[in-house]
C-alpha cells in the first residue's frame, strides 16, 4: 500500500513539473499550428493545385497534383491523410524538388543547426563576458560602449549586418570568404551533416578550419544585435545584485572581486538573463533566414523560401513544422536550464 | 443640496483635479525625459516627412516605375543624397516613400492589433480559469509556439505576396504576444480591493473591465505598442527582403535592399540608403517607447 502511494505520489510530482507541462503544451500547440497553416493553405480562394503549377501547366498534370494531394476531397479527409502520412515520416512530395519533403529538410536543416550552434557560443560568451565586466563596474567606457551598441543592434536588422559584415571583411580586407559553407577545393564527407563535427570526426583539420572560416561572418551577423541586448540585460541584473547585502558580506570576508562578480552575482543575475538568450537563440530557426540569403548558405532557407515563393503546400508545412519543432525543443532545453538555476519555478513558481 | 450629494460632487471635482494633475506630471517627465523628447522629435520629423512625401522629395516621380538608364548607379552627391539606382531613379526619393509605406503598415497593423489584443487579454485575465481563458491563452499559446518570422512568412507565401498579405501575416504573428502581455497584468489586478469593490457594487463585468482595470494597464500597454511598432518595420522590411512581402517597384525599405543587393558589392552605396532608412525608423520607435517607459514608470 505504501508503495502504491509512493508511485502515485512521484506521477504527481512528474505530472505537476512544469516542465512536464511546458512540453505537453508545445507539442500540442505544434500540432494545432499544424491544423490552421494546412487549413489556411487549402481555404485560400483559387485552385492551390492551379497556383502551385502555373498557368500554363496541362490540365491532366494540375489533376494529378490534386489527386495526389488530395485536394478533391473535403477538408477533414484531407488532414486526415496528411495526418496519417506524417506519423508514418511522410511529409509528402516537395514540388520545388520533386522529393519526400522529409529527404529535403534532412538535408538542409544541419547547416542552419550548425549556424545556431556557433551563434549560440558566440551569444552566451560574448553576454556573460560584456554584461558581467560592464555590470561590475558602471558608467566605466566599456558600460558607455556597450550602451551606445545595444542601441545601434536594436536598430540594424541581422541581414543589414550580415551585408555590411560582408562588405568589410570579404569584399575590402578579404579576411573571409564572402558565401557558401566550404571552399571549392575542400571536401567533406557527409556524416552528421555538420561541417565541422564531420571533418572533426574525420580528423581532417584543413576541412574544419575552412568550415570554421567560413562560419565567423554568417554567425556574427546574426550574433552582434541580439548580443548586445542581452548583454545589457545581464548588465542591469548585475547592477541590481551587486548592491545587495550579501555581496557587501563577501567583500568583508575579502572574497577577491572577480570571484565576487563572476560567481555570486552572475548566478542570480543570470536567471533573468536565460530567458531573453533562449527567445533569441530559438528565433535564430527563423532569424537565419535572412542571412542564409546573403551568404548563400544551404541551410533551411534555401529550401522553405523557394518552397513558400512557388506555393508548394506541402514544403511550406513541413517547413513550418519543423521550425516550430526546433523552437520548442529549445525553449524547453532553456527551461530545464532555468529549473536548474532557479528551483521555485518546478511548480510553477513566478519568475 | 443634501450633505452627501455635496460631499459627492466634491469628490467628483477633487477626482477631476487629480487627474489633470496626474496628466500634467505625466507630460513633465515626458519633457524632462531627454530619450523620449529625442525618439518624438525623430518620430514626428519622419511622420510629416512620409505624409508629405511628394512635396519633401526632390524627385517624387521617381517612387515607382521610372527609367532613367542615363542617371543609372550614380553615387551619392547633392543632388542625390544616396545616389541613383539600377533603374536611375532617386534612392532618396524611394527611402522617403518607404516611410510612408513602413508607416502605414504600422498604423493599420496596430489598429487592429492594439484593440483586438487588450479585448482578448482583458476577457482571458478577468475570467481566469473559466472556459474563455483557455481557449483564448491556448489558442495564443499555439502562435507563439512557433518562430514569428517563419509564421509570417508562410502566411505571406500561402496568401499571395504583397503588402497587404504582408501586413495580415504580421497583424496575425503578432496579437498572442500582446494579448499574453495584457491577460498577466489583468489576471494580477483582478484580485486588488479596488476591483472587489467594484464587483461589490454590483459594477457590471464589462465596466469592470474597461473602467477599472483598463486604464490602470494602459501605460505598459502603449509603451509596449510603440517599442513592438520597431519590431514590425523589423518584420516587415524582412518578409520584404526574402520576397515574400511588397514587390518591386513598391518603393518598400525591405524589398529595395533585396533589389539593391544584386548590384553588391560593386554599386555597395545603394543599398545605404535603405539601411539607413530603416534604422533610423526603428530607432526613432525605441527612443519613444524607451521615454513612454519613463514617463509611465514615474507614476
Amino acid at each position: 500500500m505504501k508503495n502504491r502511494l509512493n508511485i502515485l505520489y512521484v506521477l504527481e510530482r512528474i505530472f505537476n513539473h512544469m516542465l512536464f507541462k511546458r512540453t505537453v503544451l508545445s507539442l500540442l500547440s505544434l500540432f494545432g499550428l499544424s491544423l490552421i497553416i494546412f487549413t489556411l493553405a487549402r481555404i485560400m480562394p483559387g485552385d492551390p493545385a492551379r497556383m502551385a503549377l502555373g498557368p500554363r501547366a496541362p490540365e491532366e498534370l494540375v489533376q494529378k497534383y490534386r489527386e495526389m494531394l488530395h485536394l478533391d476531397k473535403p477538408i477533414y479527409l484531407q488532414y486526415y491523410y496528411w495526418l496519417t502520412d506524417f506519423f508514418q515520416g511522410k511529409l509528402g512530395i516537395s514540388l520545388t524538388s520533386f522529393r519526400e519533403v522529409s529527404v529535403d529538410i534532412i538535408e538542409f536543416l544541419p547547416a542552419t543547426l550548425e549556424l545556431m550552434l556557433y551563434v549560440a557560443i558566440i551569444q552566451i560568451t560574448g553576454t556573460l563576458i560584456l554584461g558581467t565586466l560592464s555590470g561590475s563596474k558602471p558608467g566605466s567606457i566599456l558600460d558607455g560602449a556597450l550602451r551606445v551598441f545595444s542601441y545601434v543592434g536594436i536598430c540594424v536588422p541581422p541581414f543589414v549586418w550580415g551585408l555590411i559584415l560582408q562588405f568589410i571583411f570579404s569584399y575590402i580586407l578579404g579576411f573571409f570568404p564572402a558565401t557558401e559553407r566550404l571552399s571549392p577545393s575542400v571536401q567533406v564527407p557527409r556524416i552528421t551533416g555538420f561541417v565541422t563535427i564531420d571533418a572533426m570526426i574525420t580528423g581532417n583539420l584543413r576541412g574544419f578550419v575552412d568550415g570554421l572560416w567560413h562560419l565567423i561572418l554568417p554567425s556574427l551577423a546574426l550574433a552582434l544585435g541580439a548580443m548586445a541586448q542581452e548583454a545589457r540585460i545581464l548588465r542591469s541584473a548585475m547592477v541590481e545584485n551587486i548592491n545587495k547585502d550579501y555581496i557587501l558580506t563577501l567583500l568583508s570576508h575579502g572574497i577577491p572581486n572577480y570571484r565576487i562578480y563572476f560567481r555570486y552575482a552572475l548566478k542570480p543575475s543570470l536567471v533573468s538573463t536565460i530567458p531573453v538568450v533562449g527567445l533569441d537563440i530559438a528565433s535564430l530557426i527563423a532569424n537565419a533566414f535572412m542571412v542564409e540569403v546573403i551568404f548563400n548558405w544551404p541551410g533551411l532557407s534555401k529550401f522553405g523560401i523557394t518552397a513558400m515563393l512557388r506555393k508548394d503546400l506541402n514544403g511550406i508545412v513541413g517547413v513550418v513544422l519543423v521550425a516550430g519543432l526546433v523552437y520548442t525543443i529549445t525553449n524547453v532545453i532553456v527551461d530545464i536550464i532555468l529549473t536548474l538555476l532557479d528551483p521555485r519555478l518546478r511548480y510553477g513558481g513566478e519568475r | 443640496m443634501s450633505h452627501t450629494q455635496r460631499k459627492l460632487s466634491f469628490i467628483l471635482e477633487k477626482e477631476k483635479e487629480m487627474k489633470i494633475e496626474r496628466l500634467r506630471r505625466a507630460w513633465f517627465r515626458f519633457k524632462k525625459s531627454k530619450l523620449a523628447l529625442t525618439g518624438f522629435l525623430l518620430f514626428s520629423t519622419l511622420l510629416v516627412m512620409a505624409i508629405f512625401a511628394e512635396f519633401v522629395t526632390p524627385y517624387p516621380k521617381h517612387a515607382e516605375t521610372y527609367v532613367d538608364f542615363k542617371a543609372r548607379f550614380r553615387p551619392p552627391d547633392l543632388n542625390h543624397l544616396f545616389g541613383t539606382d539600377h533603374l536611375g531613379r532617386d534612392i532618396f526619393t524611394r527611402v522617403v516613400f518607404g516611410f510612408r509605406l513602413a508607416f502605414l503598415m504600422i498604423g493599420i497593423v496596430i489598429s487592429i492589433v492594439l484593440p483586438v489584443g487588450t479585448v482578448l487579454g482583458l476577457l482571458a485575465g478577468y475570467y481566469k480559469g473559466k472556459w474563455l481563458d483557455y481557449s483564448i491563452m491556448r489558442a495564443a499559446d499555439m502562435f507563439v509556439s512557433i518562430p514569428p518570422l517563419v509564421l509570417a512568412l508562410s502566411i505571406c507565401a500561402i496568401l499571395e505576396p504583397n503588402i497587404v498579405n504582408a501586413m495580415i501575416a504580421v497583424t496575425l504573428m503578432w496579437w498572442p504576444w500582446y494579448t499574453r502581455m495584457v491577460y498577466s497584468m489583468t489576471s494580477a489586478l483582478r484580485d486588488e480591493p479596488y476591483v472587489w469593490a467594484a464587483r461589490a457594487l454590483g459594477v457590471r463585468d464589462i465596466n469592470i473591465m474597461f473602467r477599472e482595470i483598463l486604464p490602470n494597464i494602459l501605460g505598459p500597454i502603449l509603451t509596449k505598442a510603440t517599442l513592438d511598432a520597431a519590431w514590425v518595420i523589423l518584420i516587415g522590411a524582412t518578409i520584404s527582403f526574402l520576397g515574400l512581402g511588397a514587390q518591386p517597384p513598391t518603393p518598400d525599405l525591405g524589398t529595395m535592399i533585396s533589389e539593391y543587393m544584386v548590384y553588391f558589392p560593386q554599386y555597395w552605396w545603394m543599398i545605404i540608403g535603405p539601411t539607413l532608412g530603416i534604422a533610423i525608423l526603428i530607432m526613432s520607435f525605441n527612443l519613444l517607447g524607451d521615454g513612454l517607459r519613463d514617463v509611465f514608470a514615474g507614476e
